[in-house]
């Protein structure tokens, strides 16, 4: 049998969850696929391929990361600019991680995109 | 006080903080899942082109790579600097941008690599202008026929193999066989004639050693302010290796696209084609003959296709290359040779047996060929060197007939000492290329029979004899025979002036 590219994988995963099918029927499925097929450690680039294919289904989901814990206004502003930059997205899902090395300022860390607008990054730049 | 600074220090921080965020923004965004023999695998970054720059961010600073394949679930970048500074993980943008380098005439004199850096330990090199590294060939309505001589100094090469300017003459041969003197003395000749002609000399993976000999001798000839040296070492990864020539040939178009004139010297393509077999067989790219890739034709096809002269409309600017590649114990028929002699419009064949016989540029008349090079050759050369590779070349084949019974009637004895004549003529010492009134002269001498009774073996003095008189008494005559305009032939001023000189030098050394 021919190797299925993640590509292809990520994308039918993306179709029947967005299609509201459930999250953990779909997973377990690609998980005895992965299993079968010798790709185990193939599993963390399919997931970011899985993400980076509900994109195009309106949903995103992504990382923000802060120096401190982000205000509900702040979390409603980084939702809509997100929303700002893709086409057709309905749902923003964002996972938060604080990172106090990050000084201030935030790191966005979409599927296919990032925001890096953290102070240490700036400050870096203007060390180099 | 203390705290007005403080608060200044911080304002101006903020500022110079808000000056870097015109490059902020959401931006394309992949990760580094595999690194490792200068071969980063990248995942992520759809929109990436091909051999488009990426830039990885790593611990130690931003480590550009370009990326070479594109596939359905990663991308193959080769990386341009030290690989051991990428880890998995490490995120990678788009830089937006093919690669680039700096071209102009701030770069003559200069010793760079193939991204444009200093290597002499001179400031840092601003010029106004970037060129892409890769760059599509002009097309048929933009170039002319190859007209103009490209003077080696080399009497051979002149004489019977002329280049032009635009051409793409091959030289190759075995190791340790004077190619890279022969690109050498094209250089140092450029400076010497004063033809303006801009020297680009590429070494690939070349030993450091030499490129820093090289580069003195250029000095102390003179002709380093119009040159540039593009140099990888042996120790630099593949990737730059690569870059080379593609480099340098943007540089050299610079001067080609501003009717200048420059000449490109790739030493040697076969450590060229090499590199980019290691980079290919890393990026998994399947192997063929000899474990080259598919498209080590291209490789080479489309470098070599940038030299052109240029039509007039364009303004009559050239490129010409002159390509080296190294054979193994004379074996032109192995993959990369053949491929570069399709390629070129011809070659200049160096034999180790010549050479060891202590003929010297050890040219082979038999093999060597220039296809274009005929309209480009100057009219007095010309006009002398007509009968010259034809009688080599016959002299050669005689020569070896003859050892078997020394039972040769006239005719032949005189074609062989005639031969032996000339191929003690057609020596000629390293840095030491001749000028064409030298080099018609000498030839002429020889053709016409006026040093028959000098014996072979001084045939250098006496053209070392010959050519002083001449200089010394008839200075005006030989500039106006060195532009090379006048036809030599029995009867002309030109001609009476050398059988004059000739004869008399000829007296002294008569065996």
């Amino acid at each position: 049998m021919a190797v299925l590219s993640r590509r292809k994988i990520a994308s039918q995963a993306a179709v029947r969850i967005a299609g509201g099918e459930s999250r953990s029927k779909v997973l377990n499925e690609i998980a005895g696929y992965l299993l079968d097929s010798g790709r185990k450690n193939e599993a963390d680039l399919l997931v970011r391929d899985i993400e980076t294919a509900l994109i195009d289904r309106g949903v995103v989901v992504g990382t923000v990361v802060s120096a401190r814990k982000l205000s509900a206004d702040a979390k409603k502003t980084i939702d809509s600019f997100v929303k700002d930059h893709y086409e057709n997205v309905k749902t923003v899902v964002l996972r938060e991680r604080v990172d106090e090395s990050l000084i201030g300022g935030i790191r966005l860390e979409l599927p296919d995109r990032q925001l890096d607008a953290s102070v240490v990054t700036k400050l870096d730049k203007l060390t180099a | 006080m203390a705290e007005l600074q403080v608060a200044d220090l911080s304002k101006d921080l903020q500022a110079a903080i808000a000056g870097l965020d015109s490059s902020e923004g959401l931006k394309d965004a992949g990760v580094v899942i595999r690194v490792g023999d200068g071969v980063a695998w990248v995942h992520g970054l759809k929109q990436a082109g091909y051999s488009e720059v990426l830039q990885i961010d790593t611990k130690a600073g931003v480590v550009e790579a370009f990326a070479l394949n594109l596939m359905e679930d990663e991308i193959g970048a080769v990386i341009l600097g030290d690989d051991s500074k990428v880890s998995a993980g490490d995120t990678v943008r788009l830089k937006g941008e093919i690669l680039t380098v700096p071209v102009g005439e701030e770069l003559l004199g200069r010793v760079v690599d193939p991204l444009g850096r200093p290597l002499d330990g001179g400031p840092a090199i601003k010029t106004k202008q970037t060129n892409p590294v890769e760059r599509e060939a002009i097309g048929v309505m933009g170039r002319k026929h190859v007209h103009e001589p490209m003077m080696t100094g080399i009497v051979a090469i002149d004489a019977m193999f002329p280049i032009g300017r635009g051409q793409r003459e091959l030289i190759i041969g075995d190791r340790q066989t004077g190619k890279t003197a022969i690109a050498i003395d094209t250089m140092i000749n450029q400076g010497r004639e004063k033809t303006g002609v801009v020297n680009i000399y590429v070494a690939i993976g070349q030993k450091l050693s030499k490129i820093a000999g090289l580069v003195e001798r250029l000095k102390q000839e003179g002709v380093m302010d119009q040159t540039i040296v593009v140099a990888t070492g042996p120790s630099d990864p593949a990737s730059l290796l690569y870059l080379a020539p593609y480099a340098a040939t943007a540089m050299g178009e610079y001067f080609r696209d501003n009717k200048g004139h420059a000449l490109m010297i790739y030493d040697d393509l076969t450590k060229h084609a090499v590199a980019y077999r290691q980079m290919s067989l890393l990026l998994r790219r399947p192997p063929g003959r000899e474990a080259f890739p598919g498209d080590v034709f291209y490789l080479h096809s489309r470098l070599l296709e940038r030299s052109s002269k240029l039509s007039d409309e364009l303004g009559a600017g050239s490129l010409t290359a002159l390509p080296i590649i190294e054979t193994q114990a004379g074996d032109i028929s192995a993959y990369i040779p053949t491929n570069v002699i399709s390629i070129t419009d011809g070659q200049i064949f160096m034999e180790t047996d010549l050479f060891n016989q202590g003929i010297r540029p050890a040219i082979s008349a038999g093999l060597s060929v220039s296809r274009v090079g005929g309209d480009a050759q100057t009219k007095s050369v010309k006009s002398v060197g007509g009968g010259l590779k034809l009688g080599l070349s016959q002299f050669r084949e005689l020569a070896s007939f003859a050892q078997f019974g020394s039972d040769l009637d006239e005719a032949t004895r005189n074609q062989i000492e005639r031969g032996q004549r000339l191929t003690e003529l057609l020596k000629q010492h390293q840095y030491q290329p001749m000028s064409v009134w030298e080099q018609v002269a000498s030839i002429y001498a020889v053709n016409e029979g006026l040093f028959d009774k000098v014996p072979a073996a001084s045939i250098k003095d006496a053209q070392a004899a010959l050519l002083t008189k001449l200089w010394t008494d008839n200075k005006t005559e030989m500039r106006e025979l060195n532009k090379g305009t006048e036809k030599v032939e029995s009867g002309s001023v030109s001609a009476k002036l050398i059988e004059k000189a000739a004869k008399s030098a000829a007296k002294g050394f008569e065996g």
